[in-house]
């Protein structure tokens, strides 16, 4: 059986997409088979970020229709042998979706696959409430922003009550945090949140920090996840997030605090950040 | 044939009716306390129907008696309309008045109140009430041993506890009980309510020290959020 994990936030332009593209390209790289359906029907966006846009034929709303079985609209990744990914449909929209068919269709992902990636639509309405339905964990993406760690604990209030996992009373979803576009120096003067006061409102575990980087927009636009590069600084911080996904690493969300004047003149520059 | 109405409608009816209790054999006695009471309100009883009972009467209450009273009432314009808690031996005073024997009242007796309250246990919440979600103390306490997130909003009938950050919104006494407080360790509140009287935001000083220990209540005239000592 797969693990079902749904990237969410409720706010959109935060990075749900960018993590749903790297976290599973990062599962698949670590030998997991992984499969990332984009549930934002009508705004297909994941199948550009992951530099596959030209190979869509069939997408999932084909697939629910039977106008298209799921290994004909599965696009295959030809970097990353164990990563698939099922495309959202640009001319329809997400009233094509319902429970029952996307039940179907993760069941018989359910498998073939160790992990599959539900990368969700912006806002509370349908789409995302079906993204996160049959999810067991959670990847909730915050910027460090008011607004988008407000929307975040809206999306955190609805999965421990609008989900499959909580209308039949069962164990609840796992959720982790990830956040994104996090400068520390702005951070530290007070323009953006804190690590500290995001986590004390949100309370759930950290997977990771990614930091603003313009190495995200390059290798979105070049159509390569930014986990794939390996001088980037956020590619960097999303290997961590999946080898701490995987318990492999705590978050060490410490290493991300701006050193101060005396302590930058006393520790190494060979210090490893993380 | 074109309908018709009826002539005529039977229905039951309600209505007060005074009764007239007799706990006395004693005619000239009663005859004069009747007429003290009636002239101390006299358009009170001017018309009224009457119900004599003589549930209370000795066994040697008479016909001369309640012939007395009688006279008394017609003497005001009250009118009696029948007797009523007549035993054997006194069916024969009702016939000697001329007034219909009627039964006694069957409406049914109210049950005694309740001396017991059960208590309502108060609500406990483990996990933080995030923003768009409402909980609810439906008669009793709320205890919420995390936080109140920006956007959520916690009610109790009762008191409120929130030993998180109280971020969101606290209504205490919901539904109208003046004595219910909040207490809080941090105030960042969205609003604050205490029996429907309430402050918002711009009008909330923020304590965000880690424990302020506040208690928030209703002194008859405003709000007021005190330190614990």
């Amino acid at each position: 059986m797969a693990q079902i994990i749904v990237v969410t936030s409720g706010k959109g332009g935060v990075g749900k997409t960018t993590t749903s593209a790297s976290f599973s390209t990062g599962l698949a790289l670590r030998g997991f088979k992984t499969v990332v359906i984009d549930f934002d029907i009508g705004l297909r966006n994941l199948d550009l970020v992951m530099g596959v846009e030209r190979r869509v034929v069939y997408d999932i709303i084909n697939v629910v229709n039977g106008e298209a079985n799921l290994n004909q609209a599965l696009i295959r990744d030809k970097a990353v042998p164990n990563l698939a990914i099922l495309a959202a449909s640009q001319t329809r929209d997400k009233d094509a979706l319902d429970k029952d068919r996307v039940q179907a269709i993760l069941e018989e992902l359910s498998k073939d696959f160790d992990y599959i990636i539900c990368d969700s639509p912006a806002g509370i309405e349908k789409g995302a409430l079906l993204a996160m339905y049959f999810a067991d964990i959670a990847v909730v993406v915050t910027n460090p922003e008011v607004s988008s760690v407000r929307d975040s604990d809206r999306i955190l209030g609805m999965l421990a009550s609008r989900t499959k996992r909580a209308e039949d009373g069962r164990e609840p979803i796992r959720e982790h945090l990830v956040i994104t576009r996090y400068a520390s120096k702005r951070a530290a003067s007070g323009d953006m949140l804190s690590l500290q006061d995001i986590q004390e409102l949100l309370g759930i575990p950290l997977l990771g920090v990614i930091p603003e980087s313009p190495s995200v927009l390059t290798a979105s636009n070049a159509g390569t996840p930014v986990i794939r590069d390996p001088k980037s600084n956020a590619g960097e911080a999303y290997r961590q997030v999946v080898s701490t996904f995987l318990g492999e690493t705590a978050a060490l969300a410490d290493a991300q605090k701006p050193k101060g004047f005396w302590k930058r003149l006393f520790t190494s520059e060979k210090e490893v950040i993380v | 044939m074109p309908l018709q109405k009826s002539l005529f409608d039977f229905k039951a009816d309600f209505m007060p009716v005074t009764v007239l209790h007799v706990r006395t054999d004693d005619g000239e006695a009663l005859a004069t306390a009747l007429h003290t009471k009636i002239a101390e309100a006299p358009h009170y009883f001017e018309h009224a129907l009457v119900i004599l009972d003589i549930t209370q009467a000795p066994e040697s209450l008479t016909d001369t008696v309640l012939t007395q009273v009688q006279r008394v009432l017609s003497d005001h314009q009250i009118v009696p309309m029948g007797i009523r808690g007549t035993t054997e031996a006194h069916t024969a005073l009702a016939t000697a008045l001329n007034l219909p024997c009627l039964p006694q009242s069957s409406k049914p007796k109210r049950a005694a109140p309740q001396t017991e309250v059960k208590p309502v246990p108060p609500l406990i919440v483990t996990k933080p009430i995030r923003a768009g979600t409402r909980v609810y103390a439906k008669g009793g306490d709320l205890v919420i041993l995390s936080s109140v997130n920006p956007g959520a909003e916690c009610l109790a009938d009762g008191h409120i506890y929130v030993y998180g950050a109280l971020k969101g919104r606290a209504l205490a006494g919901a539904q109208g009980n003046t004595e219910a407080r909040i207490f809080c360790r941090t105030l960042e509140a969205e609003l604050l309510s205490i029996a429907g009287y309430y402050l918002v935001k711009e009008n909330i000083p923020a304590h965000t020290e880690t424990d302020s220990r506040l208690h928030i209540y209703w002194d008859g005239n405003q709000i007021q959020i005190e330190r614990v000592i």
